[in-house]
């Protein structure tokens, strides 16, 4: 299996400050790699960077392959190929990232024409198809819904179809099931594993919910103040931490082991933030 | 720091404005109704600083007690549109959604009425204008702007928890619409009245540049720019220092207004 | 069918505005304290005058009458006669009309035209140089008068330079390029102050739909940023502008009264100036109501587009409705 996306030395500032110290990270073909950490630590500013959509105040250097093409220094046109066709990504918010003035079906037919140049009466036939495959009940009528008709869930799977209707190599997940009531969340989850194994499509998830990783991916790597403190098989991580920090991410995770009467446990009750800083 | 500088620079000139008008009731350099055909369209000099107009009269003089009518047109027509305006928005907003959307609904026939339009039907009925007809016209015709922007900000406070708690405990409507409504929505209103004066202004001016507001004999800056323009071909610098004087003017209240609702809505602030 | 019903509903409403307002200008010109005959013939006139004007304006009949009257003629096109030549109103102002209807129409074409591209230029550069200087220029531009942009264009372009006429008016039909070289500086006065209100909505609204998540979908599916702008953003963003673009639209109408009197062009805002003047009260009355109708159909036309374009409010109206 060789690899289909491979970050070297990727730095990332803003204005005076850098939000990534240089990170290395490696994806396989089909591969499911799970980013976790909390808000700040410089996954979604990965994410971004690797699809072309950081603002344009960002400085960028190092190196992002996918694919064997370099997209550090790629013109806007040349992502835009790349973008919704080899890599697609699922954000954090189905509830605003349709437009609410177009109808559901149209959005998703706009991705397939756009790379594919389909013709119309075909890319509905494609749309539908999609649509019930990512279990829409009565994707007819879905696809000539606008986003406001639809429930959160349904407009994640609408997104998901549109995410995965060209079949791109690559799929970004940010956060995508944080903002889903729980019971749905799972429904989701589980849709998306069947998707991207029914696609062959390898997976950069990023979430700070350890629980959530472990059910779609097969490695993961912990992000802390835009820096790698450790990466493995996930079960490895899960069992046998090496970094603190990554500890105590695991400990406050699991609430079940909680005794009753005694504080909750905090990250800083493992790690001070200093000690085995790489 | 930076972040504040459309309001200190508003302030600064808006100030400069009121002093202006202060000034004029205890001094002017001369009389500013002189009529003296022999210095008539003067350059700027030591004795008249700013040059005089096509009537001999000073032009600094008659811009100081310009600077008067443009205030008091301005504060008395926004005071006019706020004290009606942000009552019936009150209303509107503490009333039951439908019952509000209609009030709205009837204050919105008076943007069918322009301040212009209003001043120049006010000026026809009475025969010519005055400076009350133009202060009456254009504070009827800021009426909706200031329903409406009391309207949307009384109806998010009434939907708060401290509304709830003051009803629960069984206080009045008008106490509830004093006590909290009301100190609640100011913020909102003072922009308001803020980008309001700056409207009122330029309205005066229109309104006296056409003979419609206040008339000839006292002086307006709009006046003025009417005068100069009959001497656009042989003096065209004529009119440059009325027509400074009221853009610094709205500038004035338009940079106020932007630094109130700057330093008012935080989300803002970041994206400026 | 319910979209329909929506429209419907917003014409019905108009109608009522429009018979309100009439109602208001009647008694505004009628019933205010003074006596319309004598404000006609003004402060030096002899009683038996004011009396013969009374009785050949029939100003001696109930006022309600005189108001279902008035609103009869309005309705067939003729409202009333010049007090003073005793000519047929419909005859005075129809031709004037057409004047006022080229300069603002264009004017607000220009304005939109200068807007939308700067204004989401300096959207897209707010963080920029050139973006804070436009918008630092529409400041200044918005603290401006009409008719002083008017006199200043009039200095440069037809004082100093002497490309264009300083006044005057041609019609369309006579000489099409003399009567552009005469609407290009008024039409230029207007659409520059109104052109810099815009940008600055046009900038918000934009700024608005750059930091929304759907805009972000559009770029993260493979739209190039111009292209998803288009698609994306164009929609949304007019939804926004839209409302103040049409109040501004009837703003403009009324600006063009006295852009009309810095060039001297003969529409209906020099036709009223005249009229008020020369207290010729049944013309004034009866542009007045003009220029209130307009405002108030442009104002439902810009509340049907704003319903057509967003589905949410449909949605609301199919709730209501139902």
């Amino acid at each position: 299996m060789g690899a289909l996306l491979r970050i070297r030395d990727l730095r990332i500032g803003f204005g005076r400050a850098e939000a990534l110290h240089g990170i290395d990270l490696t994806v396989g073909e089909g591969a499911r790699v799970g980013i976790i950490g909390e808000s700040g630590s410089g996954k979604s500013v990965t994410a971004l960077a690797t699809m072309g959509l950081l603002p344009d105040t960002a400085r960028v250097s190092g190196s992002i392959e996918l694919g064997g093409r370099q997209l550090v220094g790629l013109s806007d046109t040349g992502f835009a190929r790349l973008r919704g066709d080899v890599v697609s990504m699922i954000f954090q918010e189905p509830m605003t990232a349709l437009d609410p003035t177009m109808r559901v079906g149209r959005q998703v037919a706009e991705v397939l024409r756009l790379h594919q140049g389909a013709p119309a009466g075909r890319a509905r036939e494609r749309v539908i198809e999609m649509l019930s495959q990512v279990g829409l009940p009565d994707p007819e009528r879905i696809s000539m819904s606008f986003p406001h008709q639809l429930s959160g869930g349904q407009r994640q799977r609408a997104l998901i179809a549109m995410a995965l209707i060209n079949q791109p190599e690559l799929v970004i997940c940010d956060e995508p099931t944080t903002a889903l009531d729980v019971t749905v969340q799972a429904r989701v989850l589980r849709l998306l594993d069947e998707q991207l194994d029914a696609a062959g499509a390898a997976c950069l998830f990023i979430s700070h919910d350890l629980a959530v990783v472990s059910q779609v991916c097969d490695e993961v790597l912990v992000m802390y103040r835009g820096t790698i403190v450790e990466s493995g098989p996930i079960a490895q991580v899960l069992e046998n931490p090496q970094h603190p920090y990554t500890a105590g991410l695991i400990a406050t995770a699991r609430i079940d082991q909680i005794e009753p009467g005694r504080p909750l446990p905090v990250i800083e009750n493992f790690w001070d933030g200093k000690e085995g800083r790489p | 720091m930076r972040r504040s500088h459309p309001l200190v620079v508003g302030a600064v000139l808006v100030g400069l404005i009121c002093i202006l008008a202060v000034v004029s009731f205890f001094w002017t350099p001369h009389d500013p109704g002189l009529v003296d055909a022999s210095i008539a369209l003067q350059p700027p000099s030591r004795t008249y600083p700013l040059g005089t107009d096509g009537f001999g009269q000073d032009i600094f003089s008659r811009i100081l007690v310009g600077a008067r009518i443009c205030m008091l047109v301005g504060v008395m027509a926004v005071t006019i549109g706020a004290l009606l305006g942000v009552p019936i928005g009150i209303l509107a907003g503490m009333s039951r959604r439908h019952v509000g959307r209609r009030i709205m609904r009837w204050a919105d026939i008076f943007y069918a009425f322009p301040a212009l339009l209003l001043a120049i039907l006010l000026a026809a009925a009475n025969g010519t204008g005055s400076t009350m007809t133009a202060m009456i016209a254009i504070g009827i015709s800021s009426i909706p702007a200031f329903a409406r922007v009391a309207n949307t900000a009384s109806r998010s406070v009434m939907s708060r928890d401290f509304v709830a708690a003051a009803r629960s405990s069984g206080i009045g409507w008008t106490a509830i619409a004093w006590r909290h409504v009301l100190p609640n929505i100011l913020p909102v209103v003072l922009v308001q009245v803020s980008s309001a004066l700056g409207r009122a202004i330029l309205a005066e001016a229109a309104l006296s540049y056409l003979g419609v507001g206040t008339q000839p004999t006292t002086p307006t800056w709009g006046r003025m720019l009417y005068d100069a323009q009959k001497f656009v071909y042989d003096h065209p610098a004529q009119i440059a220092v009325p027509a400074v004087f009221i853009a610094i003017t709205v500038l004035g209240f338009n940079l106020l207004g932007d630094g109130l609702r700057e330093a008012l809505d935080p989300r803002l602030r970041q994206e400026a | 069918m319910r979209a329909l019903g929506a429209i419907a509903r917003q014409l019905l409403s108009l109608a009522g505005s429009l018979l309100i307002a009439s109602f208001i200008v009647f008694a505004l010109i009628n019933a205010l304290p003074g006596d319309v005959a004598a404000t006609i013939l003004g402060p030096n006139s002899d009683p038996a005058s004011i009396a013969a004007l009374r009785e050949r304006m029939g100003l001696d009949r109930p006022l309600l009458l005189r108001y279902v009257e008035w609103l009869g003629g309005l309705l067939t096109g003729q409202p009333g006669s010049s007090a003073l030549s005793g000519a047929p109103i419909g005859s005075i102002i129809g031709p004037k009309l057409a004047v006022t209807a080229w300069l603002a129409t264009l004017s607000m074409l220009m304005g939109v035209v200068l807007a939308v591209p700067t204004g989401l230029y300096s959207a897209v550069r707010r963080k920029r140089a050139d973006g804070v200087i436009i918008s630092g220029l529409t400041q200044v531009a918005m603290a401006v008068p009409h008719f002083l942009v008017g006199l200043v264009l009039m200095i440069v372009f037809a004082v100093t330079l002497r490309w264009l006429p300083a006044n005057g008016y041609t019609p369309l039909t006579s000489n099409p390029l003399q009567w552009l070289r005469h609407l290009v500086l008024p039409v230029a006065a207007i659409a520059v102050v109104e052109a810099a209100m815009l940008i600055r909505y046009v900038r918000s609204a934009f700024i608005d739909v750059l930091n929304e998540d759907y805009f972000r979908t559009a770029r993260a599916v493979g739209w190039r940023f111009v292209p998803a702008v288009i698609r994306h953003g164009l929609r949304n963003a007019s939804l926004e502008v839209i409302t103040v673009a049409g109040l501004q639209l009837a703003s403009l109408f009324v600006g063009s009264i006295v852009v009309e009197n810095v060039f001297l062009l003969p529409g209906l805002g020099s036709q009223l100036l005249t009229a008020v003047n020369q207290r010729d009260l049944p013309v004034v009355q009866a542009i007045v109501m003009i220029f209130v109708a307009i405002v108030l159909v442009i104002n439902t036309v810009v509340d049907i587009c704003y319903h057509l374009l967003d589905p949410r409010v449909r949605a609301q109206d199919e709730e209501t409705s139902s």
